[in-house]
């Protein structure tokens, strides 16, 4: 499953932004996952557990933000939050919208206890 | 005393990496990529062999990729392409990095056109870009017509859906409209064609397809 494989990388960016710094522990990472990605974030949080077992990230708690899809009409410029997967303007039936949050995957910031 | 250091790094930086280095390959070489997916079972490799059956062979190559066996390659092997079967052991789909690694084994010069048929899996490989120049999704009309909003990440990132096996539907109760309905509801750019493997129906316009976004070859 690719929770394990996202979950990997996730380690391998904290560790990374830990090794930059002069980190003893890694406490709390916070991930920004937009809902178009189909993450389940338990399946990711007991994958994260897995991957990151042995490592200075091996007690820290995995926090999902997790962002509703929004789409912006072409043409009545409308911003609306997308229902159903149906990507289809509610103002105006204008069915030319643009994805404006649901796509994101990053992982937003690490907290630390310091060396 | 805790600290916190903020981030911001995408998850799937390193796919996305390797997908660019994929795309500046296929770029040089003049080779347009699809990235071909379904449900297991839904044709894609028949589809595939009905391809090659109507293209020169000369300018085509395959990136196959499957969890185990080498069956798909193996069919394909009498249309003398270069192929490179990836088996991905327990991963669902391809990856930026397996496509990178592939093509070290795979010479794309005089080459026009990549198909990659990726592993049979209407969930992940939508989510990781490989450097392709389109998605294909493949959905045979067995497979239900509420497969495009049960599956829309599948159905948005893809440029094309073909639906298969429409010699079958006088023994379905399939209704063709609803299945684009559904897929123009959460894609509404996405083209459609149907087709049959069996038949032959609309395979003439498949490879039409295919050959206006293909360079001129030389």
């Amino acid at each position: 499953m690719h929770e394990m494989s996202l979950a990997q990388n996730i380690l391998d960016i904290a560790l990374k932004a830990a090794s930059a710094n002069r980190v003893k522990k890694i406490l709390r990472i916070t991930i920004r996952a937009g809902q178009l990605r189909g993450i389940v974030p338990e399946q990711l949080k007991f994958c994260f557990g897995f991957v990151a077992k042995e490592s200075i990230a091996e007690e820290a708690e995995l926090v999902v933000n997790s962002l509703p899809i929004r789409a912006r009409c072409g043409r009545c410029t409308e911003t609306f939050f997308v229902k159903e997967y149906s990507f289809v303007c509610p103002a105006c039936g204008n069915p030319k919208v643009d994805v404006v949050q649901g796509m994101e995957l990053l992982v937003e910031n690490i907290e630390v206890e310091p060396a | 005393m805790t600290i916190k250091i903020q981030v911001l790094n995408n998850i799937l930086e390193i796919n996305e990496s390797y997908a660019e280095e994929n795309r500046r390959i296929f770029r040089d070489s003049g080779t347009f990529v699809i990235n071909l997916m379904s449900s297991p079972g839904s044709g894609k490799t028949t589809l595939l062999e009905k391809t090659l059956e109507r293209v020169d062979p000369r300018e085509v190559a395959v990136i196959e990729g499957d969890m185990q066996t080498t069956r798909d390659a193996e069919r394909l092997e009498r249309f003398g392409v270069p192929i490179v079967q990836i088996n991905t052991g327990n991963a669902c789909h391809l990856d930026g990095k397996m496509i990178h690694d592939a093509l070290r084994d795979l010479d794309l010069r005089g080459v026009r056109l990549l198909v990659i048929e990726n592993v049979g899996n209407l969930v992940c490989p939508a989510e990781f870009r490989v450097g392709e120049h389109a998605k294909v999704v493949v959905l045979s009309v067995t497979e239900g017509e509420d497969k495009p909003l049960k599956y829309p990440l599948m159905f948005r990132e893809a440029a094309l859906c073909v639906f298969n096996k429409v010699d079958l539907l006088p023994h379905l109760d399939f209704s063709l409209d609803e299945a684009l309905h559904n897929a123009r509801q959460v894609n509404p750019d996405l083209e459609f064609m149907s087709v049959s493997c069996t038949s032959g129906e609309g395979l003439a316009a498949w490879v039409d397809w295919l050959r206006a976004r293909m360079e001129p070859g030389g």
